[in-house]
């Protein structure tokens, strides 16, 4: 592949993260809006805070008509038979702990975005091994597990919420802990930050080795 | 110190200039000048046969060692040696 081909691809990707950068802020300005929204009216059409309990469906019996309850006074329940439970939590501290994790996990997800494009920018110009890169690429390795450990964190407590407030015909969610440690502690995301930080050492390596032969008469 | 390379006397000796010097030898001016203000972190002996060649001396008039005068520094190279 010859060199104008990375450079137009690199471009090109360029552009594209640039393209859900923009849509991605403009969407999290709205979800932030709907945030602060709900945290005054819990029970307002702006409670997009919901959580969907599917997976729960296995291990109860899915005949006859579901009646779920939760413990949670603020908690308003909608129950579509067979297909899945969405529970809209008006427990404001429940949210806010929320959307501290979304939006950490956010500024993470933009962080990323934002390093890739300054990495793309330097792979389009033909000298991709400089320092900066190997500090990018690091940066984006740590706010890769960063993000994972935030949304294990995240799913753990909503989960751990569920199954203490919500019952379905008198069975409680989320009963199996074994069902909840396989779901929910999936090691890939995590592998793959580790690879992404093994690639900053490389990169480190390389932009050593350009610096030598530049420096090589 | 280290490796102090003397060039610059040696264009001025020979009257030649640098951009004539990397013409003979092959080499772009930036990589010559890089030589010249000691910055070079290694050097070819396809380059230092050529410089050699085209000022008509020996390695050791271009470049000579000097060391360091740190003594902390001196120990260190030591321990690199060994």
């Amino acid at each position: 592949m010859d060199k104008s081909s990375h450079f137009s691809f690199a471009g090109i990707l360029k552009f594209i993260l640039g393209v859900v950068l923009v849509i991605g802020i403009i969407w999290q300005v709205l979800v932030l809006l709907a945030f602060l929204v709900t945290m005054i009216d819990p029970g307002s059409k702006a409670n997009l805070f919901s959580t969907s309990a599917i997976y729960s469906l296995r291990d109860v019996l899915p005949a006859g008509i579901l009646q779920a309850q939760s413990s949670d006074p603020a908690a308003r329940i909608d129950a579509q038979p067979y297909v899945w439970i969405i529970m809209k939590s008006g427990t404001r501290g429940y949210l806010l702990l929320t959307m501290i994790g979304y939006f950490s996990w956010v500024g993470l997800f933009f962080i990323i975005i934002l390093q890739l494009r300054r990495f793309l920018a330097t792979v389009k110009a033909g000298n991709p091994f400089c320092r900066e890169n190997a500090s990018r690429i690091r940066t984006i390795g740590w706010s890769i597990v960063a993000a994972y450990l935030l949304k294990t964190a995240g799913e753990i407590s909503a989960v751990a919420y569920m199954k203490q407030t919500i019952s379905v015909n008198g069975h409680h969610l989320f009963s199996q802990p074994f069902w909840l440690i396989w779901e929910y502690l999936r090691f890939d995301q995590l592998f793959a930050g580790f690879v992404v930080l093994a690639i900053s050492g490389i990169f480190r390596l390389g932009t050593r080795l350009k610096e030598e032969q530049e420096l090589t008469v | 110190m280290g490796i102090v390379v003397h060039l610059d006397l040696l264009l001025v000796k020979r009257k030649m200039k640098l951009i004539d010097l990397a013409e003979k030898v092959g080499i772009t001016i930036a990589n010559l000048s890089i030589l010249k203000q000691d910055k070079a972190r290694a050097i070819r002996f396809s380059t230092l046969e050529a410089l050699c060649r085209e000022l008509a001396c020996q390695p050791g008039d271009i470049m000579e060692y000097t060391p360091d005068e740190d003594p902390e520094s001196s120990g260190a190279d030591q321990d690199q040696s060994e």
